[in-house]
C-alpha cells in the first residue's frame, strides 16, 4: 500500500533526471539518470521523468539525499559553462530564474524541496547537475557532444557519491570533452 | 479609442497560449481569442517510421498523459493489423487507461484548480498556486498527490514505468497482469475512493462561492462528443462516438472510429496553430462541440458503476433547464471528479475478474490493412489517431485530433464570454486575469500535445486597440 506519508529516509540517495524526449540534447537529464538507473548502485534510487510535477515531493521527503539532473543551455545559469557541474541547492538560496516555477505542472528543484518541507516536514540535502547541451532540435536521440556531457556528468556523480558515501565505488577522473 | 488586451501565456496548464482581448473605444471588450502560438508538426516528424513504433514516440508526446496516446496508437494498430485484442488483453489496456484518468484529473483538480477554489480567484498571484494549497490545506495536498501517485502506481504496477509505459502494442498488450500487483492495487481503492467521495463533498460546499463564474465560464450551448458503448455507459478505452446536442438530443451514434471523417470536420484560423475541428453536418462554425468530462457526462446515458451514477444524478440536475445537458464549463470540475470514482470503482471491478491474470494478452499478425483509425477517450476528451502506411508497414501518413483540438472553438467563445464580464479595460485586475484562465482550465488543455509544442505555459495577455495595434501586454508565469 503506498503510506499518505513517505516513510522517513527510505531512500539514501535519490537521482531525478528529467527533460523532453523528442526535442533534442532536452533529454540530456534523462538519457543521465536511465545510465544511473542502470548501474544499479546500492542506495541510490534513479527517477526518470519528463518534468518535475508536485508529486516528487512525496518521493524526495523519502530520502537523505537528492540530486537534480537537467539539460541547460550554456552560459544560462551563472558560472555554467560547457561542462557539467554539480552545486549544492541550499534552503533560502537565490536560485537561478530558470528554476522559477512557470506553472505548477512543472515546478524547479527548489519548489519540489519547498513542498517536501511543507507537506511532509522533511527537507532533505539537493543538489543540481547541470549538463550543458547544445541542440534542442526536434529529434529522439541527443548529439554526440551530450552524450559526452552526460558522460562526463555521471564521473561528477560518482565523485559526488563517493565524497558523501566513501564506501561507494571509486571513481575515474572526469573525461573531458572533445568539441 | 478601442485597445486589445493579450494575455499570453496561460499558467497551469501545458504547452504555450496566448489570449489577446481586443478593447472598443469605451474600453469594453469587443472581441477575444486564444491562440496557440507554438508548432510541433507532429504527423510530419513520424512519416516513414514503422506503425508499430507510432505509440511509444505519440506517447512522447505529454508527459502528463502519454497512456492516452498509447491508447489510441495501440487501436489504430488493432486496425492495420486488422485482428481483434483477446478479452484479457482488452481488459488490461482499460485499467491502465482508468489509472491515467485518476492521476491526471487528480492533477488536474488538485494541483491546478484547487488553488482557485481553496484560496480564490482573487488570492494573491503569488499564492494561488499548489504551493499556497500546501501551506494552507495541507491535508488536501497531500491527498492529492497521493491519488496521484496511485494512478501512477497502477500503471507502473501493470507496464513497469510510471512515465512513456510502452506496454500497450497493436494487438494488445506486452505483459500479463502479476496476482501481487492485482492485490496491492486492490488493497489501495478503498482509500482512494474515499479521498475522491471527500473531495466531491468538498466541491459541492465550495460551488456556492462561485456563482459568477458558473454563470459565465463556458456557459453556452453547444455539441457534446464522446464514446460510448453500444449500451450507451460512458466508455474510455475503446467504444463508439455519440454526439448529442444543446439539449442532450442524440443526432448521430455508434459512428465506428472509421467513419469519423464523415461527421467531423477540421477548419483553420489564422490566429492558432491548433485547428478547428466542428460538427460536419452543420458546417463550420456552427457545428462546434465540446470533449471531455463535462461532455462524456452529457453524452452518456449512465456511467455504469453504483458511486458514479449516483454522482451523475446530481450532476443532471445542474443542467434540468437544459434536459440534462450541463453547458457551464465549470462544471467540468464536478465532472473530472465522478469521473475519478467511475474510474476507481470499474478498475475495482476489472481486477476482480477470473480472467484478469489470464496470459492470453495479445493477437500477432503482420499488416492486413493500409489505413487504420484509434479512438479512445483521454482525460481530456476524444483522441483520434488515423494513419496510413505502405506495403513495408512504414507510416506514409498520420492525422492526430486532440481533446484540446475538439474544444479550440469552445475555449475561444468561452474566453470572449469572461472577458465580457471580467475585464474592463486594459488596467486589468489579476483576479480578472486569472479568471481568463481560469475558463482554460476548465478544459485542463494540454497545448503541448495539441499543438505538438514543446515547452512550459507562461501565458501572454495582448490589448489591442481597433487598428490591431498592441497597447497593453501581461506576461504571467
Amino acid at each position: 500500500m503506498i503510506s499518505l506519508t513517505p516513510s522517513a529516509q527510505s531512500t539514501p540517495i535519490l537521482v531525478i533526471g528529467w527533460g523532453s524526449e523528442l526535442r533534442g540534447d532536452d533529454a540530456a537529464g534523462l538519457v543521465f539518470a536511465r545510465r544511473l538507473e542502470a548501474e544499479a548502485i546500492p542506495g541510490v534510487e534513479v527517477a526518470v521523468v519528463p518534468q518535475l510535477t508536485p508529486e516528487l515531493a512525496w518521493d524526495v521527503a523519502g530520502a537523505e539525499q537528492v540530486v537534480f539532473a537537467d539539460a541547460v543551455v550554456p552560459g544560462s545559469v551563472d558560472g555554467v559553462g560547457d561542462s557539467p557541474v554539480i552545486r549544492p541547492l541550499d534552503p533560502g538560496e537565490n536560485v537561478p530564474a530558470r528554476f522559477i516555477p512557470t506553472c505548477v505542472h512543472s515546478l524547479g528543484p527548489e519548489r519540489v524541496l519547498e513542498l517536501a518541507a511543507t507537506l511532509y516536514g522533511k527537507r532533505p540535502q539537493a543538489w543540481v547537475l547541470y549538463l550543458p547541451v547544445f541542440d534542442f532540435d526536434l529529434g529522439l536521440e541527443i548529439s554526440p557532444r551530450a552524450e559526452a556531457v552526460v558522460d562526463q556528468g555521471l564521473h561528477i556523480l560518482h565523485a559526488h557519491l563517493f565524497s558523501l558515501h566513501p564506501d561507494a565505488r571509486p571513481v575515474e577522473p572526469p573525461i573531458p570533452i572533445v568539441t | 479609442m478601442s485597445e486589445t488586451i493579450t494575455i499570453d501565456p496561460v499558467t497551469r496548464i501545458e504547452g504555450h497560449a496566448k489570449i489577446t482581448i481586443q478593447l472598443d473605444d469605451q474600453g469594453a471588450v469587443e472581441d477575444a481569442q486564444f491562440h496557440v502560438t507554438q508548432f510541433r508538426g507532429f504527423e510530419k516528424f513520424t512519416e516513414g517510421r514503422r506503425f508499430e513504433e507510432m505509440p511509444s514516440i505519440t506517447a512522447r508526446i505529454c508527459g502528463i498523459c502519454p497512456v492516452s496516446h498509447l491508447m489510441a496508437s495501440s487501436l489504430a494498430g488493432d486496425d492495420l493489423l486488422a485482428v481483434e485484442v483477446p478479452p484479457t488483453g482488452m481488459k488490461l489496456r482499460r485499467i491502465f487507461n482508468l489509472g491515467q484518468y485518476v492521476q491526471s484529473h487528480a492533477l488536474s483538480f488538485f494541483h491546478l484548480t484547487s488553488p482557485d477554489l481553496l484560496l480564490g480567484m482573487d488570492a494573491e498571484v503569488a499564492e494561488r498556486n499548489i504551493l499556497g494549497v500546501a501551506a494552507k490545506f495541507p491535508e488536501q495536498a497531500r491527498e492529492g498527490i497521493w491519488l496521484r501517485k496511485f494512478g501512477q502506481q497502477i500503471i507502473e504496477r501493470l507496464s513497469g514505468k510510471r512515465i512513456h509505459p510502452m506496454w500497450t502494442v497493436p494487438g494488445g498488450v506486452s505483459s500479463p497482469l502479476l496476482a501481487k500487483d492485482r492485490e496491492e492495487i486492490l488493497a489501495d481503492i478503498p482509500r482512494a475512493l474515499d479521498i475522491t467521495r471527500k473531495t466531491v463533498d468538498l466541491l459541492k460546499s465550495l460551488v456556492d462561492r462561485f456563482g459568477a463564474e458558473i454563470e459565465s465560464f463556458g456557459n453556452f450551448p453547444s455539441y457534446f462528443m464522446a464514446l460510448v458503448t453500444p449500451e450507451g455507459e460512458i466508455e474510455h478505452s475503446r467504444g463508439k462516438l455519440r454526439i448529442v446536442d444543446e439539449n442532450r438530443k442524440i443526432v448521430a451514434d455508434q459512428i465506428p472510429p472509421q467513419a469519423y471523417t464523415e461527421f467531423i470536420g477540421e477548419a483553420v484560423a489564422p490566429f492558432s496553430y491548433l485547428k478547428m475541428p466542428y460538427f460536419k453536418p452543420v458546417g463550420y462554425p456552427e457545428g462546434f462541440y465540446r470533449v471531455g468530462p463535462l461532455a462524456r457526462l452529457n453524452v452518456c446515458d449512465r456511467c455504469g458503476t453504483p458511486l458514479a451514477d449516483a454522482e451523475l444524478e446530481h450532476f443532471r440536475d445542474l443542467g434540468r433547464e437544459h434536459n440534462g445537458a450541463v453547458w457551464e464549463s465549470f462544471h467540468f470540475h464536478y465532472a473530472r471528479l465522478i469521473e475519478i470514482l467511475y474510474a476507481l470503482e470499474m478498475i475495482e471491478r476489472l481486477l476482480q475478474d477470473p480472467d484478469i491474470l489470464s496470459p492470453h494478452i495479445r493477437a500477432v499478425a503482420a499488416p492486413n490493412r493500409r489505413e487504420g483509425v484509434g479512438i479512445s477517450e483521454a482525460p481530456r476528451g476524444t483522441l483520434i489517431h488515423h494513419y496510413r502506411i505502405d506495403d513495408d508497414g512504414l507510416m506514409t501518413w498520420a492525422n492526430l485530433i486532440v481533446a484540446t483540438g475538439h474544444n479550440n472553438m469552445a475555449m475561444n467563445r468561452g474566453v470572449l464570454d469572461v472577458a465580457r464580464r471580467f475585464v474592463k479595460g486594459h488596467d486589468i485586475s489579476e483576479g480578472a486575469l486569472n479568471r481568463v484562465e481560469a475558463l482554460i482550465r476548465c478544459y485542463d488543455p494540454c497545448l503541448s500535445c495539441s499543438t505538438h509544442a514543446l515547452g512550459q505555459m507562461p501565458m501572454l495577455f495582448e490589448f489591442h486597440n481597433p487598428r490591431g495595434e498592441v497597447i497593453a501586454r501581461r506576461k504571467r508565469f
